[in-house]
């Protein structure tokens, strides 16, 4: 269905250009950079030189070495950083839904919160004339959704990590954003839940025209070559820190995708190598920085 | 098997004070301490009686709670608005801490002087004082909660929109609540400090129980002198009860933690799936003071369901202190077997429900029963039904030995006793489930086994064992509906009529109230009436968890914010049982020391 957008690249060709999105921008990040201050007071470069364009109902995965700045790309999506240098903008008309909502990466529950008053959260700031009932019901539908309704009653800590992990995914879904942000949100997920749980986000997803025909947005961040390949139109690839584009990788597969048939194409195999190629380069580069650093 | 948990911890807790007491008594009579400085505590306790008599007693505890409260309400207030605002604004908590920090260090007692010049020698002077002392400890408890949250939970707030308020009111505010309420509690403390030593200094008051023991010293009356130092100890104790009690109230997510720790999940899993039906199954587990044997042992006695035990032992531990009140002396062999034959009947009749639950299908497939047992193969349902008879044989024959040993109303209490543990949930009477649950376990849990007890040691029955026991009746009977409320829906469904499905939840949740709110009443009633003693008021420390308890129910409808309800009105009736029990236990055992008043 999202095909149209993608033209399939042959491979061997390693650094496609980027595409142009046919769909109005939904996210652009122009000449981003952004420094840290290191306990030592030295200042450490997380992103640099990034450049990104995501359409509007577009999803896209980010995969790259652990400390590449991938959570800090999100955060600074998500307005909660400021950049050092450059620009980010969420592009966004219309008050009926918020523009993002971030699924953090590991524990972001209130633990003070039950399970269902926790996915009710950003409906609670944000009422929009529901009563208290009528919030209650949303978020337990979407604890539903995540298979969670059961230990609705629940406090954060009486749950697994992976149970966690998804009243954190519920608490996102509750208040219908328009871009999702996703801090690898299945990372802690067994492999039959992880599967589950994808399926069940390409749903909510909806091919970029989730229900109610509004278009969802998704950045996905995850460690995972195969999960990025399953939920991807496009897979961003980060270079080890400082963090920077290595390349944009189109994937062309035909929705709905099938986990299990995808692996048995040849097509899915060049395309994991292709990447898996990319971040071991990256890996194995920012290892030899560190120790001529360490040396000098 | 070894006591210890919760409840041989308090045992342990008791011991030491008590020691202390007896030493010192004996002290005293011994003649190793001069009597003039260090009255024995036979004497002091007549002083306690001279002094309630004249309503000196009553009037000081009112008046010094009154200036501790008065103090800690203005000062922790302004406290924790500010303690917020600086925990989250890094320039005004660079600009005002240190001045905080400052001051904090100074004793507040040294500033008395100061504000007495200021406000004068009256009221305003002493609740000045206590108010700023509670207010530097809570401001510096509640900045460091701030600064404890972790910072991700403050950028979910932003990330989905909140406002600044919004950001207090939802995470600055529970998320420093641990340490707002640990200063708190610091901060009671200290008000009792510094309220009674106020009243040393700034004596324009008539009364207060700093005055109580300032003016005893002048004329030399040391035994009212002491009097005034147990109010404050007792004063003490009760403010720590009192925010121990808040701090359950406040911080929920933090006492089911303690209570189900680790294996939380899972449990919360069973407890949905409707851990406990039948007389008092899925009472809370904490209660469980006896560590089971391993092995074969430990099914069996998982099988017993001790947890529920305190349903038993509140009872019969009423009726032998009641007999012992009445001079009737108190015969430890008698009651162990007392306990040991009302447990085992109690023991049987759960065991007997689990059978029958079983084979009526009432537990089935997703629904495990009370214990699980059968439901995991650990028991076949035959064994559980050997198990029960036999337990209910142990309880026939121990009451058998008492009534030889007592008289043939034992023998009549037993005999109406047993059929009706049986027949509770067994075939084919199945009186709990045709709303004859809550009658039946109050009767028998509380006036029966009070009564019962109370007469194998007094060999007599007596009006007030009967009276006294109504209220803990009607918890345990709170506690059964309490059950049946959260099964509410699950019993309809499967043809268990209770009071709970018959009354429809509204009605049902009225009947909460009562049960539990009577309780009170009645105790009131039993002290307006002289019936006890005025130190039986002492259970009014478990209002506050009794109040919250009614409101939980009066808003709530979900079984699993029900569970917790079930788990705590449990813990209310023990709470209550142990309070009640201690309140006729403290002028006992003032009159069992020789030569007292
Ligand atoms: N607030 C901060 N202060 C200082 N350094 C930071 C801060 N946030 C991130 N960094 C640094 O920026 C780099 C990128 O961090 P980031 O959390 O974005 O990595 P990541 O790609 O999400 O890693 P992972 O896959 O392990 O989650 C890291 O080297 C980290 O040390
Ligand atoms: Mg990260």
């Amino acid at each position: 269905m999202a095909d149209a957008r993608h033209t399939d690249q042959p491979p061997g060709v390693p650094y496609p250009p980027p595409r142009l999105p046919a769909y109005p921008p939904k996210i652009t990040v122009a000449a981003l950079r952004q420094e840290f201050r290191a306990a030592d007071g030295r200042p450490v470069v997380a992103l640099d030189g990034i450049d990104l364009a995501v359409a509007e109902g577009e999803f896209v995965c980010l995969v790259g070495p652990s400390g590449c700045g991938k959570t800090t790309l999100l955060r600074l999506i998500a307005g909660l950083e400021r950049p050092t240098a450059g620009a980010v903008a969420i592009h966004h008309a219309g008050r009926d839904r918020p523009a993002q909502a971030m699924v953090f990466q590991g524990q972001s529950l209130f633990p003070w919160r039950t399970v269902l008053d926790n996915a009710a959260y950003g409906l609670d700031l944000r009422p929009a004339g529901r009563g208290r009932r009528e919030r209650r019901a949303l978020a337990r539908e979407r604890l539903e959704q995540v298979g969670l309704a059961r230990f609705a009653g629940a406090y954060p800590h009486q749950l697994s990590e992976g149970m966690r992990q998804r009243a954190n995914l519920a608490r996102a879904l509750a208040v219908d954003p328009a871009t999702l942000l996703m801090d690898e949100p299945f990372g802690n997920l067994d492999e039959q839940n992880r599967l589950l749980m994808q399926e069940e986000l390409l749903r909510i997803w909806g091919g970029g025209s989730a229900a109610g025909g509004r278009p969802v947005t998704v950045v996905f961040v995850t460690h995972s070559v195969d999960e990025a390949l399953v939920l991807a139109d496009r897979v961003v690839v980060l270079s080890a820190r400082p963090g920077r584009i290595a390349a944009e990788i189109a994937v062309p597969f035909a929705r709905p995708r099938d986990p299990l048939a995808l692996k048995g194409d040849p097509a899915y195999v060049t395309l994991y190598r292709r990447i898996w190629d990319l971040l071991r380069e990256g890996v194995l580069a920012a290892r030899a920085a560190e120790l001529r650093g360490e040396v000098a | 098997m070894r006591l210890d948990g919760r409840l041989g911890e308090r045992l342990l807790q008791l011991l030491s004070p008590l020691l202390l007491l007896l030493l010192w008594e004996g002290a005293t009579r011994a003649g190793w301490l001069n009597p003039q400085f260090f009255p024995p505590p036979s004497s002091i306790v007549g002083a306690f009686e001279r002094l309630w008599a004249r309503g000196t007693i009553q009037g000081s505890v009112l008046a010094t709670l009154g200036r501790i409260l008065a103090g800690f309400a203005l000062g922790a207030a302004p406290a924790v608005a500010l303690g917020l605002v600086l925990g989250l604004s890094r320039p005004l908590r660079l600009l005002l801490l240190p001045a905080a920090n400052i001051i904090y260090a100074i004793p507040k007692i040294a500033i008395l002087p100061l504000v007495l010049l200021v406000l004068g020698l009256g009221e305003a002077s002493k609740i000045a004082v206590t108010a700023i002392s509670v207010f530097f400890l809570v401001l510096l408890n509640t900045v460091a909660g701030v600064r404890g949250i972790d910072r991700q939970l403050l950028d979910v707030a932003r990330d989905f929109g909140a406002s600044r308020w919004q950001a207090y009111r939802t995470v600055a505010l529970p998320g420093a609540l641990p340490l707002i309420v640990a200063g708190c509690k610091l901060a009671l403390g200290f008000a009792l400090i510094v309220v009674v030593g106020t009243e040393f200094v700034a004596a324009g008051a008539r009364e207060g129980v700093g005055v109580l023991i300032w003016e005893s010293w002048q004329i030399l009356d040391i035994e009212a002198m002491y009097v005034g130092l147990v109010l404050t100890a007792i004063l003490g104790w009760a403010l720590n009860l009192a925010i121990d009690e808040a701090e359950a109230l406040l911080l929920p997510w933090r006492a089911e933690g303690r209570r189900i720790g680790g294996r939380a999940a899972r449990q919360t899993a069973r407890a949905e799936a409707g851990g406990g039906r039948g007389p008092l199954g899925g009472l809370q587990r904490r209660l469980c003071a006896l560590r089971p044997p391993p092995g074969r042992l430990r099914v069996w006695w998982r099988a017993t369901r001790p947890f529920s035990f305190t349903a038993t032992l509140v009872p019969v531990t009423l009726g032998a202190l009641l007999a012992a009140r009445a001079g009737a002396g108190f015969a430890p062999p008698l009651f162990l077997m007392t306990l040991v034959g009302a447990l085992a009947v109690h023991a049987g009749a759960n065991m007997v429900n689990d059978y029958y639950d079983h084979v009526n299908g009432i537990d089935d497939a997703d629904s495990l029963g009370p214990s699980g047992l059968i439901q995991r193969g650990l028991l076949t349902p035959r064994q559980m039904l050997a198990g029960g008879l036999a337990a209910f044989a142990l309880g026939a024959a121990l009451g058998l030995a008492l009534a030889a040993l007592r008289g043939p109303a034992i023998l009549a209490l037993g005999l109406v006793g047993l059929p009706l543990a049986f027949f509770y949930t067994g075939w084919p009477l199945r009186l709990g489930y045709r709303g004859l649950g809550e009658i039946l376990v109050g009767v028998f849990m509380g006036p029966v086994l009070t009564l019962g007890a109370y007469f194998v040691q007094a060999r007599a029955f007596a009006p007030g064992p009967a009276l006294l026991s109504l209220p803990v009746a009607l918890l345990v009977a709170a506690i059964l509906h309490a059950n049946n409320l959260r099964d509410a829906d699950a019993d309809r469904a499967r043809g268990k009529r209770t009071v709970a499905t018959l009354l429809g939840p509204a009605r049902a949740a009225w009947e909460y109230h009562l049960l539990v709110l009577g309780a009170y009443a009645a105790i009131a009633l039993l002290a307006a009436l002289g019936v006890a003693p005025p130190a039986i008021l002492l259970t009014l420390l478990s209002l506050p968890l009794a109040i919250s308890l009614v409101c939980r129910v009066a808003a709530t409808r979900e079984p699993h914010a029900l569970n917790g309800v079930l788990r705590q009105t449990a813990a209310l009736h023990l709470r209550f049982g142990l309070l009640l029990i201690a309140g006729l236990l403290l002028p006992l055992l003032a009159r069992l020391l020789p030569g007292a008043g």
